[in-house]
Order: C-alpha cells, then sequence, then structure tokens
C-alpha cells in the first residue's frame, strides 16, 4: 500500500477517550477529538466509522438533518477506503431521500 | 508577434529539402503551435504501464501544462483522466498513489470511481442533502482522454480526432507483431530520466539515424559498424534505423538474458530503432526492448523519461540482476554520449542565418521523414 493515507494507521480505540469495546468513544467531546485525529492521520477507515457513530447518535435523537450529514460524512470516508459499509451507508441516505442509490460496480 | 515561416521547401524531397527553420525550436510562439498541432492532434506518449502497476495506482503527469491523471482500474485498464475535478477544478490528485476505493477531491470531496464516474457530491443539495435535481450524476464524470497502451508506453490523443491508435500506426505494429508478447520492466535500476537543454525534437532527430554513430558513439564501431545499419522509413508514422550485427550482452560467467519466444532468424542479431511520431522513441532486440517518452518541457528544455524491459520477470530471474543493471547503464552512456550533440544542435539554431540545414541524400531519409511529418502536421493546423 503507498501513501493513499487510508490504512497502516493504528485503529481509533488507541485514541485516548475511547470505550474500547467498539472502537468508538463514550461522549462528544470524545469523538470530536477522535474526529480530529483521525482527520490528521487522513485516516479514512477510521473516519466512516466515526461519522457513522455520530450519525447513530444523531438519529437516537430524531435529528434528521445531523444524522443525514454524518451519515454523508461516513458514506464519503468508506467510498475513499473502499469499505463495505458505504452501499449500507448510502441506503440509510437514499431512505432518507438525501442519495440517489449507488450504480452498480 | 511570429510571422509562420513557409514550410514548402522542407516538404520537398530529402535531396533537394531544407531542415525546420530555426523558430520551430526556439521560439516559444511556434512551441505553442506544435504542442497543438502535432503533440496534441496525434497519439504522443505520456508515461509507462509499469509506473501504475496494481489495480488503483494514479500518478499525475503534467503534460505541456494539462494536468493529466493516469489510473489502472480494478480490471487492469489503464485510464487518462484530466486530474481535474469537475465542480472547483481542483487538482484531484497531487503525488502517485494508491487508491482503494474511490478518488476523491480534497477540496468538498466529490467522489470517482476508477472508471471516472461520478458516485458522491456530497451536500451539493444543502447539508446532508447529496442530490439536486440540477446536478445529473452521469453528465459530471471525469473528463477522459483516449488513450492506448503499447510495448508498455501510455499514448493519449489530447484533441480527440486522431485516427485510433491500430490504425495510425499500424505499419508499425505490423512491423513488430513477433514482440507483441508481455514486457516485464526490469525494475527499478532500469528506468531513468535525461535532462536535456534542447527541443524535443532535435531528441528525435538524432535517435533516428545511424550517421552520427561512428562519431558520437565510437564505442559501437568496433562491431557495429555504418555499414551495418539500415534506414526505417514510414512517410506520416515513424522513422528509424536497423543494425543487423546486434550482440547480445553478456555476464562476466557468459550469462545472457533469456530471448522473447518464438522470434524469427531475422532478430538473432537484428535489432530495431524507431521514432513514433511524435515523442516516443523504441527500441527491440531479441532479449530485451526500451522506451523512451520525451517530455517537452518547454521550448528548449526536454525531459527523457526511459525504460528497458526484459521477456521474463525479475522475480524469476534474480541471477541476472547485476546484468540488468550492466545494460541499463550501457544504454544511458549511450544515451548521454548525445546529449552534447542534442544542446549543441539546439544552441546552433539561435544562428540567425542558420537555414535549416541540408540533408544528405542517402543517410538523413528517417530524419527528413519527421520533419516532413511535423511540418504536414503544421500546415494541416494553419489550415483548420
Amino acid at each position: 500500500m503507498t501513501a493513499s493515507g487510508c490504512s497502516c494507521f493504528p485503529g481509533v480505540s488507541s485514541v485516548p477517550g475511547f470505550s474500547g469495546v467498539s472502537g468508538v468513544p463514550d461522549d462528544l467531546a470524545a469523538l470530536e477529538a477522535a474526529l480530529l485525529a483521525a482527520h490528521a492521520r487522513r485516516d479514512c477507515d477510521a473516519l466512516a466509522t466515526l461519522y457513522a457513530a455520530a450519525a447513530d447518535r444523531m438519529e437516537r435523537r430524531g435529528e434528521i438533518d445531523a444524522t443525514c450529514f454524518f451519515l454523508t460524512q461516513a458514506f464519503v470516508f468508506a467510498l475513499e477506503a473502499g469499505a463495505e459499509r458505504a452501499a449500507e451507508l448510502n441506503r440509510r441516505l437514499v431512505a432518507y431521500g438525501r442519495a440517489w442509490p449507488l450504480p452498480a460496480g | 508577434m511570429t510571422k509562420p515561416a513557409s514550410l514548402e521547401t522542407v516538404m520537398m524531397p530529402v535531396n533537394r529539402a531544407n531542415g525546420l527553420p530555426n523558430a520551430h525550436y526556439i521560439d516559444p510562439v511556434i512551441f505553442a503551435e506544435e504542442r497543438q498541432s502535432v503533440l496534441f492532434a496525434n497519439w504522443a506518449g505520456v508515461g509507462f504501464g509499469k509506473d501504475i502497476p496494481e489495480a488503483g495506482d494514479a500518478k499525475p503527469v503534467d503534460f505541456l501544462g494539462v494536468p493529466l491523471l493516469l489510473l489502472r482500474d480494478q480490471e487492469g485498464a489503464v485510464h487518462v483522466y484530466q486530474n481535474t475535478c469537475r465542480h472547483r477544478g481542483m487538482i484531484l490528485v497531487d503525488a502517485p498513489r494508491n487508491i482503494r476505493g474511490t478518488l476523491r477531491c480534497p477540496y468538498h470531496s466529490w467522489c470517482y470511481s476508477l472508471q471516472g464516474q461520478l458516485r458522491a457530491a456530497p451536500h451539493v443539495g444543502g447539508v446532508g442533502q447529496n442530490t439536486h435535481p440540477d446536478i445529473r450524476m452521469e453528465d459530471l464524470g471525469l473528463v477522459r482522454f483516449r488513450a492506448h497502451v503499447w510495448q508498455d508506453v501510455i499514448f493519449v490523443n489530447i484533441d480527440g480526432r486522431a485516427a485510433p491508435f491500430e490504425e495510425a500506426h499500424g505499419a508499425l505494429i505490423a512491423r513488430w507483431r513477433e514482440f507483441a508478447k508481455p514486457l516485464f520492466h526490469g525494475g527499478a535500476d532500469s528506468s531513468f530520466q535525461l535532462e536535456v537543454r534542447t527541443n524535443w525534437k532535435l531528441a528525435v532527430e538524432n535517435y533516428c539515424e545511424s550517421y552520427h554513430l561512428p562519431w558520437v558513439h565510437p564505442g559501437l564501431n568496433s562491431y557495429s559498424r555504418l555499414e551495418d545499419h539500415y534506414n526505417i522509413e514510414q512517410p506520416g508514422a515513424f522513422s528509424g534505423q536497423g543494425t543487423l550485427v546486434y550482440r547480445q550482452l553478456q555476464g562476466a560467467g557468459g550469462e545472457i538474458f533469456p530471448d522473447f519466444e518464438e522470434l524469427s532468424a531475422q532478430w538473432d542479431t537484428g535489432g530495431e530503432y524507431v521514432a513514433v511520431y511524435p515523442n516516443v522513441l523504441l527500441g527491440v532486440q531479441r532479449d530485451h526492448t526500451f522506451a523512451i517518452v520525451l517530455e517537452p518541457r518547454d521550448c528548449e528544455t526536454t525531459v527523457e523519461h526511459i525504460a528497458l524491459y526484459y521477456a521474463r520477470p525479475g522475480a524469476e530471474t534474480p541471477a541476472l540482476e547485476p546484468l540488468r543493471q550492466q545494460n541499463a547503464q550501457l544504454w544511458k552512456t549511450v544515451f548521454e554520449e548525445d546529449i552534447f550533440v542534442v544542446e549543441g544542435m539546439q544552441k546552433g539554431r539561435h544562428g540567425p542565418m542558420f537555414d535549416g540545414g541540408r540533408f544528405s541524400p542517402v543517410m538523413d531519409g528517417p530524419t527528413h521523414g519527421f520533419h516532413h511529418w511535423v511540418a504536414t502536421q503544421i500546415e494541416a493546423g494553419r489550415r483548420a
């Protein structure tokens, strides 16, 4: 792997403030810090995970616009990483009427 | 303002022709004209397949000011895109890297598949809204240039109007059909670059004639005499020289490179060296080939990108690594011996009374063929 900036980095659980169970911080401040750290590392796998966690949190609160903002961020970084979860994130955005279904291929 | 000179005398038969006027080597206005009419209107070399060997490998290339992105997709196909986001015109990739998933613009994160389709335009319809009725994803893929890979050289037709590559270069493809085989780059030591203070055309002109060999490459005289060479001339497509006495390099222990399979007897001691118009120089021999892509940096600066290839992968023949290094050094020495002449001819073209020069009617046919072709392209551009 060359300098794609999307791998070869420690998992997000190594960042202080993480629960250590799901790899996602428990509180919002820690989540934000983890996101900034992942951006600094250009770790798009971690960014997809962390933004998806933020989206889940907003979705539980019923904040749809914020949910779709974070889903979009997660989707983009999942796409960049070539992660399978991009399809699922896209489906959630489509369900909210916020994205086109991904074309095949 | 430069007044274009008539190119009538360039297009006369070789025994009466003059070479291209000085302005074609030293005038930035003519350089800009050649950029369009000669280099963009034909199949120009811009890189090598070996530079993007793996799926997802991407390499940005500046070709005469045009930002290109060479990219290999998951199926192994090579694409050449304009390295420019369809949103705000941001450069997409600024250094060679591997793309695992999609190509994401670093500015607003519009994402493109390796096949160039726009896959995401985040927040394009507002925050968290990734659609807009006026943004049609299918219309906003990456701009794709016509590209063709042959002898591992990536050729591009920027203006999109050249005949298909197989048609434009069908004669050479047929001539060298025995070399239509997998080529294996020799590894890091088998690529090198030479930056030369010359117009790119002088590198072509020097390459495609054998007239200079006894004077500039005296080391070849012992086994490769001038009379052992012949001219190769295909008007409108390529020209060069061939040798009848190619001799394989041997290591200290008598080791040699494996031959390409199923070559005819012609290649036992034959080698051919051809300039594929406009800017690619190729050489084929029984046991290795090489390619030179000439990158015209500006009117008076050219970078020669050189790559050597073999019949078997380096991983299968590790014992031949020293011989590959020796071979690369041998060719580098030959190409370096040419630098003083291409730079000297460039300086000579600042002499205002130089008239383009007269050709040897016998020895300079390949060079004149190239001049004639360039003049033809320029005249066609002026008529368009």
